[in-house]
């Protein structure tokens, strides 16, 4: 695999401790997450306990294993929705380009597009409850119009081409073409934005959690981490830093695995290297 | 004394082979010609004259411009050089202009960057230039944009470019290629009144042998990054001495062997088509005026015929071929093929669409890169299901047929060339055994040799299976080898029609005429073949 580009490898390695984690906490944990142990609180990062204690004696490490798995769950359920109707439309109204359809569908998204996502993810989980569940679903619609606009542009410059008129000619109708010409053609276009819609999923569950309209305790969470250690901030500095560079640095590496996918993927800008 | 002196100009790039001791010299005030097929080099050769070679190649040999080697300078003379000692032309001038920026100031630019000039003195030469090359004050205001322009307005503007600080090397690299037959006519007159009037040197080069023959005092011959042969044309063009120029003049003259086989029933018969575009309004209120693309077209096409259709571009050509691909509505008039209606949409019976296939003009862009050779080729099985053993054993005779081999089903489409990729779009219109096989501008992107095969090819397809053709081009040589009858359109409409060589020996509309006095032709007295 040579000549794949450094930030590729950073990024992937990045990722890939995080997604180690979460898949190994449903195993194995240093130490439940459930048990309060009063006595151990606040404690300083040890052998005991790598990254320390919190204020109510639970291990820091094994609340950032747990909390990666709700934070990739909650931004991969997330995308996956994004994609599942952005993908969809876009390839609708590519089909339709310059129609009614095409115009209601990009339209609409212009409408989810002018709300800021975060205001109304909060009103949604204010009427629906505060739940995981709930945040999924924001953070999903706000991701549809993504896809949707990513799918279009790919898919527009593709119906201009010949294979597509070749196909036309077979007699194959629009949605057979979409899905066995056009969607192949733009997978890698889909995966780069992937990648970077998951680190913004990751970022928004984190927002939400920080002001406790994401998962619900006792299931931890690394928002509502940083919410907790904000008052303990000086005497306990470890509790915020632990679960900041958590967010940080799976966002970092998300990033720099989608730019050094980009790199790979998207032929425009490997003819550019 | 030569305005430029290439000695042994070699080049690899990543250790591959482009160019070998390649040497020529250039005097003021003539035309160098440099022809060769794709891949032999000719491009390369004026990059590496510019020095602007790509990452990772290797240059020897030496180019002396005024007792100065050009290879020597370092980049910050090589830029004063570029564009004031040396100016380029492009062959896409869609895309060689600024979209954002006006033509006055592109043209200025040069003069401004070079220092050669302050702005205001700048646009006054620009002015000056684009008079020169024809785009006169009151009609192309130096504030008029690119995507005003017509290709060949375009392609003005970039000679003007290239001609504004008075460059004493000027290099064409395929010019006119974009550019419809006319068009090209004007841009070569325009070219070589430059050479004469400025006493540059120009360096132009082409696949094009005629285009070189009218226009070039002394010619080279490209084969694989080496010069075979070079001389002064005429002479050159009459002897033929090295192998190659002898193949190159029988691909570029070649007339498959066929015979007429039309009969006289009907197979597809076009009835008073018209095809309306609506344009953007240009008010609230009122209607929106809209583009006749095809205005009243009708035309008759016998079973086993070769048709030609021919025009520049925006003539409706490509509008009237999708209206009988069955792409597209047409607004009035009638499409019939067999006798059974053709209609777009999915109201067209499987059956009746399997009667016609397209092959399309870019072999580049007609197959989906990630499909394999064998799935590419039974697309058109949609139309008739069969079972995947009946299906592969198609593709393979289909294959077989346009000279490919049958285990070439299981490459993917990159793994092949322009030619060969022209092939499998052929096997693809194929496999399904079509009636009609409507081939939109289908040799044009290739070379001349490789042109040449793949005519044979169709004509002997032809022959066998008993196809009748729709032949769609711009290039009037193409036409006259292969079809028996031509239809000249022109603004949506046909202007003439009759017998393939009855047109082109005497062209009765003037819009015949003119397109074929503007088609470059070698004269030809220098085709005689020399006394052995």
């Amino acid at each position: 695999m040579k000549g794949l580009p450094l930030t590729l490898w950073i990024g992937a390695a990045l990722s890939a401790v995080f997604a180690l984690a979460a898949l190994v906490s449903f195993l194995w944990t240093p130490h439940p997450v459930d048990g309060m142990m009063i006595a151990s609180r606040l404690q300083a990062p040890s052998p005991a306990h790598w990254f320390g204690t919190d204020h109510f004696g639970r291990d820091i490490l094994s609340m950032i294993m747990v909390g990666a798995r709700t934070s990739i769950a909650v931004a991969v359920i997330a995308v996956g929705m994004g994609m599942a109707l952005g993908v969809p439309l876009g390839l609708i109204a590519a089909a339709n380009r310059g129609g009614l359809v095409d115009e209601i569908i990009m339209r609409g998204n212009d409408l989810v597009f002018a709300f800021p996502a975060l205001v109304i993810a909060i009103l949604i989980t204010a009427v629906f409850g505060p739940s995981a569940v709930n945040a999924i679903i924001a953070i999903g619609i706000f991701n549809t119009p993504v896809f949707a606009r990513v799918t279009r542009g790919g898919a527009l410059s593709l119906w201009t081409l010949d294979y597509i008129r070749a196909a036309e000619v077979a007699g194959k109708g629009p949605a057979r073409i979409s899905v066995e010409h056009i969607l192949p053609n733009i997978a890698n276009l889909l995966i780069v934005q992937g990648t970077i819609q998951f680190s913004l999923g990751i970022l928004a569950e984190a927002a939400l959690s920080y002001i406790g309209l994401g998962a619900q305790p006792p299931t931890p969470s690394w928002g509502r981490m940083l919410a907790e250690a904000q008052t303990m901030i000086s005497i306990a500095p470890h509790m915020a830093i632990i679960p900041g560079l958590a967010i940080v640095l799976t966002v970092l590496g998300l990033n720099l695995m989608g730019d050094g996918l980009r790199d790979v993927l998207d032929p425009r800008v490997r003819r550019a290297r | 004394m030569s305005l430029i002196d290439v000695q042994n100009l070699s080049l690899d790039i990543h250790g591959t082979p482009i160019l070998r001791d390649v040497s020529f010299t250039l005097q003021a005030g003539q035309v160098f010609g440099l022809v060769g097929e794709s891949g032999s080099g000719k491009s390369m050769t004026s990059l590496a004259l510019m020095k602007l070679l790509p990452e990772g190649a290797q240059r020897t040999g030496s180019a002396v411009m005024d007792g100065r080697d050009l290879f020597a300078l370092n980049e910050r003379a090589m830029c004063a050089v570029r564009g004031n000692q040396i100016g380029m032309i492009f062959q896409e001038p869609m895309t060689a202009l600024n979209p954002v920026q006006s033509i006055g100031d592109q043209v200025a630019e040069t003069l401004v960057i070079h220092g050669a000039a302050t702005r205001r003195e700048a646009l006054r030469v620009a002015r000056e230039k684009l008079d020169r090359v024809g785009l006169d004050g009151a009609r192309f205001p130096l504030a008029r944009y690119p995507h005003e322009l017509s290709g060949g307005q375009r392609q003005r503007v970039c000679i003007a470019m290239a001609i504004a600080l008075r460059p004493r090397l000027l290099i064409a690299d395929e010019p006119t290629t974009a550019l419809d037959v006319t068009t090209q006519a004007q841009i070569l007159d325009l070219l070589k009144g430059l050479v004469e009037d400025e006493g540059m040197g120009m360096m132009l080069i082409t696949h094009d042998l005629a285009v070189v023959s009218g226009i070039a005092d002394q010619v080279a011959v490209m084969q694989q990054g080496r010069i075979v042969e070079q001389g002064p044309t005429e002479a050159l063009f009459r002897a033929r001495r090295h192998a190659y120029t002898r193949q190159l003049f029988a691909a570029s003259s070649h007339i498959p062997a066929r015979e007429a086989m039309a009969e006289e029933a009907p197979l597809l018969e076009v009835l008073d088509v018209v095809r309306d575009y609506a344009l953007p309004r240009r008010s609230l209120f009122g209607p929106a005026p809209s583009l006749r693309a095809v205005a009243g077209v009708s035309l008759t096409l016998k079973r086993g015929e070769s048709l030609g259709l021919v025009g520049e571009s925006g003539c409706g050509k490509s509008t009237l071929t999708r209206a009988i691909l069955g792409l597209e509505a047409v607004q009035a008039g009638e499409i019939r093929l067999d006798g059974q209606p053709v209609q777009a949409g999915r109201r067209m019976p499987p059956s009746l669409r399997a009667g016609v296939q397209v092959v399309f003009q870019d072999p580049y862009g007609s197959f989906n890169p990630r499909h394999k050779v064998a799935r590419l080729v039974a697309e058109p099985f949609h139309l008739a299901p069969v079972d995947a053993r009946t299906a592969r054993e198609r593709v393979a005779e289909s294959l077989d047929a346009v000279g490919l081999q049958p285990g070439d089903m299981d490459k993917y489409i990159h793994e092949f060339s322009g030619g060969q990729r022209q092939r499998i779009a052929i096997a693809r219109a194929l496999i399904i055994r079509p009636k009609l096989i409507v081939l939109d501008e289908a040799v044009s992107a290739l070379d001349v040799s490789v042109r040449s095969r793949i005519l044979d090819l169709l004509a002997d397809l032809q022959g066998r299976y008993g196809l009748s053709y729709l032949f769609i081009s711009h290039d009037l040589g193409v036409v006259r080898a292969i079809t028996d009858r031509v239809l000249v359109m022109k603004a949506g409409e046909i202007v003439e029609e009759g017998p393939t060589q009855a047109v082109f020996a005497a062209p009765t509309h003037a819009y015949t005429r003119q397109l074929v006095a503007a088609t470059p032709q070698i004269p030809a007295d220098w085709m005689a073949p020399e006394r052995a």
